[in-house]
């Protein structure tokens, strides 16, 4: 589509160009400013590293900021199961494709749905916890505040179910929420 | 027949007299959430989702059932209604598991749907629910969850009213009112899976398609069932390059609302039969031979055939460009003759199962005509007698022995086919072609539809149509005058050239196809079965 | 005869010895490490120091040891396709003209302090030292790879040029101190104008100094003269397809170069091992402790320049090719002809 034209005080100026002074033209005046700015931080930085900003990093390390969240993991029911039932909420909110969940069928019990396989290809993850806000069954969590590690190979960076569920923990949140009751007078008032 | 004239919504409505305020809101886009009605099957009015208020009327009134009348004015979108709406909806999820993380029908689910469009509230119910069984097996296609239930008796209707086997009920009382099969009897019917598409919430799910994908992630393209001479037209739901599921499409005069079990399961035995590389008897090596060099193999051995002495035989399961290409390569290049095979016949019954098994058979005859289509046993004279030295397959046969034993001896045998089949091993040369969900083209039903059916997947790189591969092979041969770039150029000149196509027009093939020249336009047998209820 | 010719090689051979491997190479390998913890310090980073032996890290310095053992450890890389011959004898004819030219810089006040003190000296210098162009164009050439070859054409063009402006500006030192041995030239240096400042070339020829500076650079082919690596657009430039040692074997031809024009700079413009103030008279040049003294002036001098020269790559830009060519051609090349003129004119006049 063809942009409208802007009014001319919001278009861009050209840059006005102007030939260059005999003084600017010889360069060496402005070698010499240059050399002074570099020598200076030279000998600023050797002589008590004034300006340096590297951080030397196992001996010193930049704490992690309050929200870091860290590598997903997911959580267990009381028979260390996982909370999980695979509704593929969390695979299809995530913007990046990597969690892959086949659904299995356990005929015995009340919840018959529940992820045969459950893998988060870390590499392709962005940490956007999308699949957190996703998930209704609070399964998935990213709150283990682990740092996801570098490996060798790219099959080493796939966390499977058996992985995600060592990091988990049994979870005291009701599955389907205790929100009715909780809010019911609330609400009354309401309707 | 009289009319009446109404208000809805501000809106003045001219309908037949008799049609339901349901119906009416319809003809000017309003629509009135419902979950009992079904405008196929009889109308029950026990979910009252559909109720209005009328002015003047003492009552809410449900609006699937009560018929319009002159003057009325019917509101369905005020406060007032909305009130009904929340309160109807509150009372169905009383009992309601609302386990949509493990419910199959989450994202295509009524329940789901209106309770964000005239709800959304918290539940305010703190006892327990009633249980009821859940994931229990009614039969062989379909699993009942009672506890989604919410009991609008369409699944009941339908095996009264379609399935004409009365194979479900209700029984109990009141909360515990749930959905079975008589003692003793499983819920069998040939057309049991119907039910799991118009029950409006999880209560009853295909066991075939259970958990097998999120309904959400699936791509749906529009396909006619290539199961038996009736071409329902259907859905074909895919996902990463696979088919999942074949959902019914409306068409009033082939299918109406329904499709049979078999129909439906089929795309799994043409998924997993399929045939995807070529196969070539003489290729040295474990390298796949290529189409093109296939194809030149196969046209070095025509060229060498006498005017004649090529026999074609086809299949009734061809789409029509398929056939026309071959036709006219066999006839206009090489003077072929046209022999017809295809799948064997089978049962059939008086809803939408027809005996013959083949979808197109009705094409190949207007396209080929009926007395140049020779028979197997002719072919398998022709082949004993040494009539015809090169012989081309095309599309899904099934042969008997005898015929595959004469086919073994003819010189050089081509395939164009789709599935696995025990013919092939008398075949010399195979080139896989597309199953129906792969390719685009078009069938003619038994009753005279012409039907339009599009690629849903991709199939493998060396599968080519039928026509595109004739078309290919016509070139190598030297025939230049075949050169169709596409499926609708090919429909183009049918419907230049045949006279029982005439006129048609590959567009509006949409969405009900059109009737061929010369056969009385039927309607579905179920909505005869249905004509004058109410 | 033989045995004094003999004797001589011999001497000359001992001397090298000493210069080349024992200073020249040594300082390349330092600047190796050098260059990177010095642009870290310009550019607010920290650099190289974690080599450590048995946890001494002694500021990174062992990350000289640590380079030459992964350059050795290293596979040498010949591309298929290239001419394995020359590719592999490139680095080597880049680099021995570079250290050849050591043997005319005389680095004390007697002849002892200078592997071989030519009359011709300087001439000896820019001979030998344009070889290494054929060296770095071979290598480009035979690496069978574009970049290298965009790379070697830079690099011949440039260094051509630059050549001759390069020479140009040491004529009117020449017409100053009248010889082109660079032991004169150095000597002559020795006295003070009007009694208090140094004769020094850079005072007598301020002009001359500093476009020998800038040709100089561009010999070198360092920044901002260094468009034949240019990394952005050719890669590494004519080294592309090198690794291993040949790969470091071009690094060292490059910090060799670099100690070369610093020691050049040193000899002709500021004094060689002079001591201002110091005049060495004869008695003085005879006690061993003044030679030493003046050695050491010597390195010092070019250990400055080893430094300016590096401090100036990571401060400047690199240039474009087409402002590299103009530069050398349409300003240093006149300007260093205007220089020969004025300088002829004024010794005409003031003889
Ligand atoms: S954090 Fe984001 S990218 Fe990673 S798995 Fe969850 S939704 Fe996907
Ligand atoms: S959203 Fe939660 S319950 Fe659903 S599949 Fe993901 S982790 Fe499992
Ligand atoms: S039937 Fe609908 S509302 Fe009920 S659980 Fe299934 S998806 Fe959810
Ligand atoms: S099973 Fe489905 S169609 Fe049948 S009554 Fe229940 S909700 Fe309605
Ligand atoms: S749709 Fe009208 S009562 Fe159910």
């Amino acid at each position: 589509m063809k942009q409208p034209l802007r009014p001319k005080s919001e278009r861009a100026k050209p840059f006005e160009r102007r030939e260059m002074t005999f003084a600017e033209k010889l360069f060496y005046p402005a070698i010499w400013e240059g050399l002074k700015v570099t020598t200076k931080h030279l000998v600023e930085n050797i002589f008590g590293r004034k300006h340096t900003v590297t951080l030397e990093y196992p001996e010193v390390q930049r704490p992690y900021p309050e929200r870091f969240r860290g590598q997903h993991r997911l959580m267990q029911r009381d028979d260390g199961s996982p909370r999980c039932v695979a509704c593929m909420c969390c695979s299809t909110a995530c913007p990046s494709n990597c969690i892959t969940i086949v659904a299995g069928e356990r005929p015995e019990e009340t919840i018959e749905k529940f992820p045969m396989r459950f893998e988060i290809d870390l590499l392709k993850c962005i940490y956007c916890g999308m699949c957190v806000e996703a998930c209704p069954c609070d399964a998935i969590r990213m709150d283990s505040g682990v740092h996801p590690k570098p490996t060798y190979n790219r099959q080493a960076a796939i966390i499977d179910k058996e992985g995600l569920l060592a990091a988990g923990a049994k979870t005291i949140a009701t599955q389907g929420g205790t929100f009715g009751s909780r809010v019911a007078g609330h609400l009354k008032k309401h309707i | 027949m009289s009319t009446v004239t109404c208000t809805i919504d501000g809106v003045s409505v001219t309908v037949e007299k008799g049609t339901t305020i349901l119906e009416a809101a319809r003809t000017v886009g309003i629509e009135v959430p419902h979950f009992c009605y079904h405008p196929a099957l009889s109308i029950a009015a026990n979910c009252r989702m559909c109720l209005v208020h009328v002015e003047k009327a003492r009552n809410p009134l449900p609006a699937c059932h009560a018929t319009v009348a002159d003057g009325m004015v019917v509101d369905t979108a005020s406060e007032k209604t909305k009130h009904l709406q929340e309160a109807v909806l509150e009372f169905i999820l009383v009992n309601h598991p609302v386990d949509c993380p493990v419910c199959d029908q989450a994202g295509e689910c009524r329940l789901q749907d209106y309770y964000r469009d005239y709800s959304a509230r918290p539940s305010r119910l703190d006892v327990p629910k009633v249980g009821k069984p859940k994931a229990k097996p009614l039969g062989p296609n379909v699993i009942l969850d009672a506890e989604r239930c919410i009991l609008c008796t369409r699944c009941v209707r339908f095996t009264e009213e379609i399935s004409k086997d009365f194979q479900l009920q209700t029984i109990g009382r009141g909360n515990h009112t749930e959905i079975d099969t008589f003692p003793g009897t499983e819920f069998d019917s040939a057309y049991s899976l119907n039910t799991v598409d118009i029950c409006p919430v999880g209560a009853l799910t295909s066991r075939d398609f259970r958990f097998k994908k999120r309904v959400w992630l699936l791509s749906r393209h529009e396909t006619v069932c290539a199961g038996c001479a009736r071409g329902c037209a259907s859905f074909v739901d895919h996902a990463d390059n696979t088919v999942y599921r074949y959902v019914p499409r409306y068409n009033p005069y082939v299918n109406d609302h329904w499709m049979c079990d078999a129909g439906r399961l089929r795309f799994h035995e043409l998924q997993d039969h399929r045939l995807r590389s070529v196969m070539n008897r003489d290729a040295k090596g474990d390298a796949e031979p290529s189409v093109g060099e296939t194809l030149e193999r196969i046209a070095e051995a025509l060229r060498l055939t006498e005017n004649g002495r090529l026999g074609i035989l086809l299949s009734p399961s061809l789409s029509n460009e398929d056939i026309y290409a071959l036709r006219r390569f066999g006839k206009e290049a090489m003077g072929a003759r046209f022999y017809v095979g295809g799948r064997a016949p089978g049962d059939a019954d008086e809803i939408l199962v027809m005996a013959d098994k083949n979808a197109n058979r009705l094409g190949l005859e207007t396209l080929v005509s009926k007395a140049a289509l020779k028979s197997l046993d002719a072919l398998a004279k022709d082949l004993g007698s040494g009539a015809i030295d090169v012989l081309l397959i095309a599309g899904e046969h099934e042969l008997s022995d005898a015929v595959i034993e004469a086919i073994d001896k003819a010189a050089h045998v081509v395939a164009l086919t789709n599935l696995d089949a025990p013919w092939l091993r008398a075949v010399d040369r195979v080139l896989p072609t597309p199953q129906t969900f792969e390719y685009d083209g078009t069938y003619v039903s038994a009753t005279g539809r012409v039907q339009r059916f599009e690629r849903g997947v991709q199939p493998g790189p060396s599968v080519k149509p039928a026509w595109e591969l004739v078309c290919k092979l016509a070139k190598l041969y030297g025939y230049a005058d075949l050169d169709f770039a596409s499926v609708r150029s090919i429909f183009k000149e049918i419907s230049l050239g045949e006279a029982a196509f005439r006129g048609m027009n590959w567009k509006a093939l949409r969405p009900f196809g059109a009737q061929l020249a010369g056969v009385a336009e039927t309607m579905s047998p179920t909505i005869h079965a249905r004509a004058g209820k109410h | 005869m033989t045995a004094q010719v003999v004797e001589a090689l011999v001497h000359a051979a001992i001397k090298f010895a000493i210069l080349v491997p024992g200073f020249v190479l040594a300082l390349a390998a330092l600047m190796s490490w050098i260059e990177r913890r010095q642009s870290a310090m310009i550019q607010d980073r920290v650099g190289p120091n974690r080599a450590s032996i048995g946890g001494v890290r002694a500021w990174g310095l062992f990350h000289i040891i640590a380079d030459t053992l992964k350059f050795a450890l290293k596979e040498n890389i010949v591309p298929r396709g290239s001419n394995p011959l020359l590719f592999r004898l490139a680095p080597f004819m880049a680099m021995a003209p570079a250290l050849i030219v050591f043997a005319v810089m005389p680095v004390g006040p007697t002849n002892r302090w200078v592997v071989s003190n030519l009359d011709v000296g300087i001439l000896f210098i820019f001979a030998i030292g344009s070889l290494s162009v054929y060296g770095a164009t071979i290598a480009g050439w035979s690496s069978n790879n574009n970049f290298s070859l965009l790379g070697a054409l830079r690099v011949s063009a440039q260094m051509i040029s630059y050549e001759v402006s390069l020479a140009l500006n040491l004529v009117g030192v020449f017409m100053v101190f009248g010889s082109i041995n660079l032991q004169t030239i150095i000597e002559g240096q020795g006295a003070l104008l009007g009694g208090v400042l140094p004769k020094w070339g850079i005072v007598v020829q301020p002009v001359a100094f500093f476009l020998f500076l800038a040709a100089s650079i561009a010999e070198t082919k360092r920044t901002p003269f260094d468009a034949p690596e240019g990394e952005p657009e050719l890669v590494s430039g004519y080294f592309t397809e090198y690794s291993g040692l040949a790969l470091a074997t071009w690094f060292l031809t490059e910090f060799a170069a670099v100690i070369m024009v610093a020691m050049m700079a040193t000899a002709v413009f500021f004094g060689g091992w002079q001591i201002p103030w110091l005049p060495p008279t004869p008695a003085l040049v005879a006690t061993w402790w003044f030679q030493i003294a003046c050695v050491m002036a010597f390195f010092a001098k070019t250990l400055f320049f080893v430094w300016v020269q590096m401090q100036l790559r990571w401060t400047l830009l690199r240039m474009r090719y087409d402002q590299i060519m103009t530069m050398g051609w349409k300003y240093i090349l006149p300007i260093s002809l205007a220089n020969v003129l004025v300088t002829g004119l004024f010794l005409l006049l003031t003889r």
